[in-house]
Formats: C-alpha cells, sequence, structure tokens
C-alpha cells in the first residue's frame, strides 16, 4: 500500500552513496529517463524502505494545497533543500526539489554510473578483452567508410 | 617521451560507437571528422598521460582514474597501468550536458 511520504534531502543523498541501491533502481528505468532518474530513483528507494525509521511525512502535501501554497512551499523548498511528495487523492504524484537540491543528486548519480561503469570496464580490461585504440578506431572508420559507400550507390541508383 | 599503448574497454567501444552512428544519422562526414578527433585526442592521452585525477570517482573506486575533457563535451575516465606502461579508456560519455532524448 502506498501511504503519504517525504524524504529528508540527505536520506536522498545517501542513497545514492550506495551503489547497490542505485543499480537495483537502474535496473527498472529505461534508457530514456536518464534525466529523471535521480528522482526516480529516490521514489522507487523510498518505497523500497518506506517503514525504515528515517522516512518521515513531514513535508507531504496535496495538490491543492500546493496550488493555494506554491509561493510558500517554493521557497521552503530552497531554504531547507529538503525534497518535498506532492500527492493526488493520497497517493504520491511528484517529488519537489530545488534546483540546487536537484543539481546535488544529478551530480552524485552521475558519480554513481560513472563508477559503475568505470568498475565493469576495468574487469573488461582485466579479462584481457581491451582493444588497441588504433585498431579499434581503424575498424569504426572502416564501418562509416562503408555506410558511405552504400549511401553513395543509393543515391546513384 | 615515450608515447604509452592505449586500450579501449569493450563497454567503452560501444560507447564511442553508439554516439558514432548517432552523429552519422545526421551526416557521415560529421561522424568522420569527429572520429578522426577523438582518435587524436585518445592518442594525446598516450603521449601525454599527465591528466587531472578524478577524485570523486577515484575516491569511491579506491584507486586513482583520470578525466580528458573532449571538445567541451565529453568526458574521458582513463586508467594508466604504470607497470604495464598502457593507459586504459574506461569510460566515455557526455560530461558537460545530460544527453538528449534518443541520444546515447
Amino acid at each position: 500500500m502506498r501511504g503519504r511520504l517525504c524524504i529528508r534531502r540527505d536520506f536522498i543523498t545517501r542513497l545514492f552513496a550506495n551503489d547497490a541501491g542505485y543499480e537495483t533502481a537502474s535496473n527498472h528505468i529505461g534508457p530514456d529517463t536518464i534525466i529523471d532518474f535521480a528522482i526516480l530513483a529516490s521514489i522507487m528507494n523510498l518505497y523500497q524502505i518506506r517503514e525504515n525509521a528515517m522516512v518521515s511525512t513531514e513535508h507531504t502535501q496535496s495538490l491543492s494545497d500546493f496550488r493555494q501554497k506554491a509561493g510558500e512551499t517554493l521557497d521552503r523548498l530552497n531554504r531547507t533543500g529538503n525534497a518535498e511528495i506532492l500527492t493526488v487523492n493520497g497517493e504520491a504524484r511528484a517529488v519537489l526539489l530545488s534546483p540546487a537540491a536537484y543539481d546535488e543528486l544529478a551530480r552524485d548519480a552521475q558519480l554513481s554510473r560513472d563508477v559503475t561503469f568505470i568498475r565493469r570496464a576495468m574487469q573488461e580490461i582485466q579479462d584481457g578483452k581491451g582493444m588497441e585504440a588504433g585498431a579499434f578506431f581503424d575498424g569504426l572508420r572502416s564501418t562509416l567508410l562503408a555506410m558511405k559507400a552504400k549511401q553513395q550507390k543509393g543515391r546513384a541508383g | 617521451m615515450k608515447r604509452l599503448e592505449i586500450t579501449i574497454a569493450p563497454s567503452v567501444q560501444k560507447q564511442i560507437i553508439d554516439q558514432t552512428l548517432y552523429i552519422a544519422r545526421d551526416s557521415i562526414d560529421n561522424a568522420l571528422a569527429w572520429e578522426n578527433r577523438l582518435r587524436t585526442e585518445i592518442q594525446e592521452i598516450g603521449s601525454m598521460p599527465g591528466h587531472a585525477v578524478d577524485e570523486d570517482a577515484s575516491s569511491r573506486l579506491g584507486y586513482s582514474v583520470r578525466k580528458a575533457v573532449f571538445e567541451n563535451t565529453y568526458l574521458i575516465h582513463h586508467w594508466l597501468d604504470q607497470s604495464a606502461g598502457v593507459v586504459h579508456v574506461i569510460n566515455f560519455r557526455h560530461g558537460a550536458r545530460l544527453p538528449q532524448r534518443g541520444e546515447p
């Protein structure tokens, strides 16, 4: 069952310090959602651990409340740096963040992506799967030249 | 200074191929030119491997990885294996901005 939930910004930040948590969340997110990953991952992690005592309901508000107090809410978001959850009919539908808090999350998420990617690449290197750069680029160039020749042939035909 | 050997991990090869093919969707000539510039940039890492250490990534990984910026847009992470005299390219991605929709 979904409840009314809110999560502290520092707790969201800590979520991204856990690469395993990041990977778990990323398994459920398609390649087209990269920009919104930080927020989505936070929500997903939030639901996975909603029994955890660190989750508070202090800053959850309905969409109608938000409409009436938008300015006040935005001021609070920028002052506290906390994330707040917007609900519709009691169901969490969005997370509100200040630009600074979002940037921090995005940076942390990108760092986690980098670290995950680098670990995989280092394992490939250790397994002897790396290719000499010159050979790789020669192959890539050949592919492009073949594409160009095919394109020119298509135009001529 | 002696130029170090450079290897590229398979997952990084895929990143580069995907980006090249993305550019080629609009112009194969542009993709060829981009590939040539990237090849030069990566070869220069082998000549001058003293790029800045990425402190944040290195802190999490437990070893030093270095970063180079290509055309103010792409970030190239590499690891210098000093004992073997090899530079390994271990990450390639947009650095200055997040990818556009549909862009690798």
